[in-house]
């Protein structure tokens, strides 16, 4: 997907609509904070790891 | 950025506290604390031999291996099999592969054999038919094995989240129970010794340290539970801190809800299991959902 400038996980992750709380982010395959900035190019898995029941 | 700790690049940002951590030092940080929250409240004491409730998911995976860094206890896993299929299956394979790589003792156990139905067999109330039913096999097979605790994965969001369900339910007996187990030979005392470590912390923990299938069970979505826990994850989200403050808030209220009358025990007729009913709550769901489950397979012939 095309990311706006000056973007992080953070913004990427509101934008998605995924809360924060709820997921572990990896930029380019290491695990990275959601302040962490986001470049056209790169690479972001996002892997939800709330479980419920 | 950086770790606060060091020049390694930061994998956590712990908001509520404004400290950024890399993997070495958020690991680090996460076992201090999870061993400090056990020997604070004195959970564990040295020689006892300890149940671990083990699903192969984040939390049970986590709380396993933290518990057998520790000396001088004995650590017996015992594993559910509820019968979901497509789901169980991915999480008791993690179970396997980590007690025969730690040579920890695993027990599974399914409902199957057990109670004679599974979960997939339930027609609505999966959650609650699971969650008792779950409950009664792992104290079954504790008291069998003569175990001291019977330990659990629950974290932190697990408790704000059983705590706001039954604020929300007007239920104190419920709210009073989530920290004092019940008094009864007949329950083998449990222990949570992931409770103040947020979800989000221990998803990054077993994320980092282990290979976790993180499926969600196929039954979640249908709770009042799935609820709760996407209100309290938002209010998190938008202040930092407040999963704690829900937890402190709770505690401080610990002591008023002793006094509060609770209904005495009996032996459920049925099974001889302690009862607060006329009958308890295994019998009671096993019942009727027998009952349905006959009733379908008449329909059907």
């Amino acid at each position: 997907m095309k990311i706006k400038k000056d973007t992080t996980i953070a913004l990427l992750l509101d934008e998605l609509g995924i809360n924060r709380e709820t997921v572990v982010v990896s930029k380019n395959g290491s695990v990275a904070i959601e302040e962490e900035p986001l470049e056209q190019g790169d690479t972001v898995d996002i892997i939800k790891i709330i479980s419920g029941g | 950025m950086r770790c606060d700790n060091c020049d390694g690049a930061p994998v956590y940002n712990r908001r509520y506290s404004g400290q950024k951590f890399c993997h070495d030092h958020f690991t680090e940080y996460f076992e201090r604390k999870v061993k400090k929250t056990i020997n604070d409240s004195g959970m564990i004491k040295r020689g006892e031999r300890i149940g671990v409730a083990l699903s192969g998911g984040k939390d049970s995976i986590t709380l396993l291996s933290i518990l057998n860094k520790m000396e001088d206890i004995e650590l017996f896993a015992i594993a559910v099999d509820e019968g979901i299929k497509g789901y169980r299956e991915k999480s008791l394979h993690v179970a396997k592969k980590f007690c025969k790589e730690t040579d920890i003792s695993l027990e599974i156990i399914s409902f199957k054999n057990s109670f004679g139905v599974t979960v997939d067999e339930t027609k609505d109330h999966a959650c609650s038919f699971c969650g008792v039913l779950r409950r009664r096999l792992l104290n079954d097979r504790a008291k069998e094995l003569g175990l001291d605790k019977l330990a659990t994965g629950h974290n932190l969001d697990d408790e704000t989240q059983a705590i706001m369900i039954n604020y929300i339910r007007g239920d104190p007996e419920r709210l009073l129970r989530l920290s004092n187990s019940t008094h009864s030979d007949k329950f083998v005392p449990r222990i949570k010794p992931l409770q103040e470590m947020p979800e989000k912390e221990v998803g990054l923990y077993a994320v980092l340290n282990f290979n976790i299938d993180f499926s969600e069970c196929p039954y979640a979505g249908d709770s009042f539970r799935t609820g709760i826990r996407d209100f309290i994850n938002t209010l998190e989200r938008d202040n930092p801190g407040i999963k704690f403050s829900i937890k402190r808030g709770y505690e401080k209220l610990t002591p008023y809800l002793e006094s509060y009358p609770t209904k005495e025990l009996k032996e459920c007729p049925l099974c001889g299991e302690p009862t607060s009913g006329e009958v308890c709550k295994v019998c009671d769901m096993l019942q009727s959902t027998k009952m349905f489950i006959n009733d379908n397979k008449n329909r059907r012939e």
